[in-house]
Parts: structure tokens; sequence; C-alpha cells
């Protein structure tokens, strides 16, 4: 009988581990999609939905980037749709057209953004298309992938085909850049970044002593920060009396129970930290920004 | 006499490394004329026809996979950043991938110059031109979990 239970275990044993095994190696780090939007590059002044709505060119970029994450399996906020969401309330009263793309980019809640600029050229030879693509980490600006494509010259007014010919599989190599970078976010984390400042009422500054060493505000912060940050990676662009910014902070992509880690989870971290050294703080999150206010 | 040795034996390691690249076979970008595919010629070595063209499409897919193809939209390595590392950590993957020729699959079509018998060890013996589904490639890598999908 105890044989008989040995072998049944072993048996067992046998179907599950290498199933588990198995799934393990496709599923150990799940995927998850950031949230991307496709807009139209737009000068100071100009008015993203009219340049949209009056170059079928760029129209034609546009879809084809889209169509281009379409093909990976993955869909996109349309910018069009968003910007006749947001169209109806607030959008139409701004004017200055800066304002309204960062106003569409943080209303869409787009995590990444790919901004498209058709450049038309018209000689004697023939008429030529430039296609510049740049894409963005939304919170932090950083430049994910940048490509250009261009068009042979042709005897065509048809700026929408000559589009279609610059593109050609530069959509594909920005894809793969844009991914390169996603697995580089995998492995060594995303960026965040925190501003911490002072309340108009506040009696201390960057310059108090705190704990029992005596250290600086601002040197303890940063020891926090080597400590807390994936990797010990921080950049602390500049720190005076009243203000320190760290314009590049790196956290894991997930905690430790597999969770997406939030910007939001540093910070209340980070307010732990600034509690235990007597100092009490506000904090708002926004996106991949955090700002900090001791009082 | 001694140095003059050492000299030696490191031209000689030299241009042993250097026979190996060639030998190796060469994987030319040709063009996409479709979207997602790549036409590449590639040297393939043999003794026979069969041989040297499996050997070229091997080294294709090999090159694709941790070198990518100079000039064409999957320029960088199919497994990414860290290829090597990929193929050393699911090596019996691979192991099987190139034994049960699975590569032909991604074929999508192929054609074969003259096959020459007596060559020198450098010069291949097949010049082949193949049309690869690098979409679909790496659609079946993702689905194997070797490459991440699109996404973090």
């Amino acid at each position: 009988m105890r044989l008989f239970t040995i072998i049944l275990v072993a048996l067992l044993l046998a179907i599950w581990i290498p199933a588990y095994s198995q799934a393990e190696a496709t599923t150990a780090r799940p995927t998850i999609g950031p949230t991307i939007m496709v807009i139209p590059f737009a000068k100071e002044e100009e008015q993203l939905r009219s340049i949209l709505e009056n170059d079928a060119a760029l129209r034609v970029a546009v879809t084809k980037v889209k169509e281009g994450f379409d093909d990976r399996g993955y869909s996109t906020i349309d910018f069009r749709a968003k910007l006749n969401q947001l169209n109806n309330d607030r959008v139409m009263e701004m004017e200055n057209a800066t304002s309204l793309k960062q106003e569409v980019i943080e209303l869409s809640g787009a995590d990444i953004y790919v901004e498209i600029e058709v450049q038309k050229t018209r000689s004697g030879s023939g008429n030529s298309v430039t296609v510049v693509m740049t894409a963005y980490d939304a919170y932090s600006s950083q430049s994910l992938a940048n490509k250009v494509a261009s068009s042979p010259k042709f005897y065509t007014d048809d700026y929408g085909k000559l589009t279609e010919r610059a593109l050609g599989n530069t959509v594909e190599e920005l894809l793969n850049t844009i991914q390169l970078k996603f697995d580089d976010i995998v492995e060594n984390g995303r960026t965040i970044s925190m501003s911490i400042t002072f309340g108009m009422e506040a009696e201390k500054d960057m310059d108090t002593e705190v704990g029992t060493d005596g250290d600086l505000l601002s040197d303890a912060i940063e020891d926090w920060l080597g400590e807390h940050a994936h990797g010990g990676y921080y950049h602390v662009q500049g720190v005076t009396a009243t203000k320190l910014l760290v314009d590049a902070i790196k956290v894991p992509l997930k905690d430790e129970n597999g969770r997406n880690f939030r910007a939001s989870r540093f910070a209340g971290q980070f307010r732990n930290y600034l509690k235990a050294l007597g100092l009490e703080a506000t904090r708002d999150v926004q996106g991949n920004r955090i700002f900090i206010t001791i009082q | 006499m001694k140095p003059l040795l050492i000299l030696l034996v490191f031209l000689t390691a030299g241009s042993f490394s250097l026979c190996g690249q060639v030998a190796g076979g060469n994987v030319k970008y040709v063009g996409s004329s479709t979207q997602g595919v790549i036409t590449v010629i590639a040297d393939g070595f043999g003794k026979k026809k069969p041989e040297a063209f499996d050997n070229a499409v091997r080294t294709t897919f090999r090159q694709l996979l941790t070198r990518g193809i100079a000039g064409s939209f999957q320029y960088k390595p199919l497994l990414g950043n860290k290829p090597t590392e990929v193929m050393v950590k699911r090596k019996a993957f691979f192991d099987a991938f190139f034994a049960d020729k699975a590569y032909n699959s991604f074929l999508i079509d192929q054609g074969a110059g003259k096959f020459s018998r007596k060559t020198k060890k450098k010069i291949p013996n097949l010049t082949v031109r193949l049309d690869i589904n690098v979409s679909s490639f790496r659609a079946y890598l993702e689905e194997q979990g070797l490459v991440r999908k699109f996404g973090f």
C-alpha cells in the first residue's frame, strides 16, 4: 500500500512539475499594456484638430502608425475620438495649442504618445514626403524612439500615397525600438521624478540638520533615495535651501506581490520616512511625478 | 625565438578565426516587397545541395535571432537586448527548433543558385534567396514566451 502511494505521488509530480515549469516560462512576467496615443505634430499656435483635418497625408501617416500597433495586437487610444470627447467641455475654451496638446495627453491617460509630422517637398524633379515619428513617455517626457522616413521623388500630387511609400517598414522599426526600451524598463525599472519643496509656513529647509547623525536634510533624503531607488539609481537635478529636484528615480515595474508598482506607493514610503524624521509633509502624485511639500 | 613562436601562434589563431567568420556564411538584405517580410541572400555550405540549402537557412535564422539583418526593418536581434542569454536559457527549445526544421514554416518563398560540388572551405557551395515572414516569426516567438509581447 505504501509503495502504491509513493508511486502515485511520483506520477502526479511527474505530470504536475513539467506543466508548472512550462506555465512559469510563459507567464512568469505577464506583459503590462501601456496606453498609447498617436497624435499629429503641432507648432505653437497651431490647432491640432485643424492640422489633422486639413492634411490628408498626415491622416494617412497617423493611421499607418496606428495600424502598426494593431498588427502587434495592440490597440491605441484614438486621438480624434478623444478630441471629440473633450471638445464638449474644457478643450474648446483653451487658446494655446501647446496647452491643448498637453491637456489631451493628460486627460487621455496615455502612458506613451507618438508624435507624427509630415513634411512635403515640391520640386521640378518630383515631389516627396518625409515623415518624422517620435515616441515619448507621457509622464517623464523621455524620448523612447525616433524615426525618419522619406519617400523617393515622384511626379505626383498624391501625398497620401507618397506618405505610405515613405513609411514602408519604418513603423515596424519604430515599434521594435519602443519594444527594446520596454525590455529595458522591465529590467531596470521605470523612471519617476520627485520635487520636494517647503510650505509657506515651514520652519525647516534643506539645510536643517536631521536624525541622530546631524546630517543635512538634503543629504539624508539622498541617502534614503540611494537605498530605496531600484538598483540605487537616482539623479538629482538640483538642490537649494528650499527645493530638491530629483528628475530621475528608478522604481521597479512590479512590487513583491506582482502588482504594478505605483508612484503613489513610493511617495507614501517617502512620506513615512519624513515622518520618522519628525517632518510633516503632503504629497501629490500626477502620473509618474511626485510633489512633496514639507510643512 | 620564443617571442617569434608566440607571434606565430597568434597569427595562426587570427587566421583561423577569420576562416570561421567566412565559413559561417553571409546573409545580405535584399529588400522587403511585402509588409513584415524580409528578402535575403544567404550562403550555404554542404556536401549536397539540400544540406547546403539547409545550412544557409539555419544561418539566416540564427542571424535574425541573435544579430538582426542589417539594412532591414529587423536590424536588431529578434530576441531583444540579450539574445545570447535567451539562447542559452531556452537551449532545449532552440535545439528542437533547428532539429525539427520548424523555421521552414516561416519561409514564404525560396530559391537557390547553382550548386558547386567542388569548392574551397571559404567559398559557399550554394547561394540561396529567402523570403522570411518576420512578423509571423515574431508572433511565434512571443507565443513560445521567448520574446516579450508588445508592452512592459
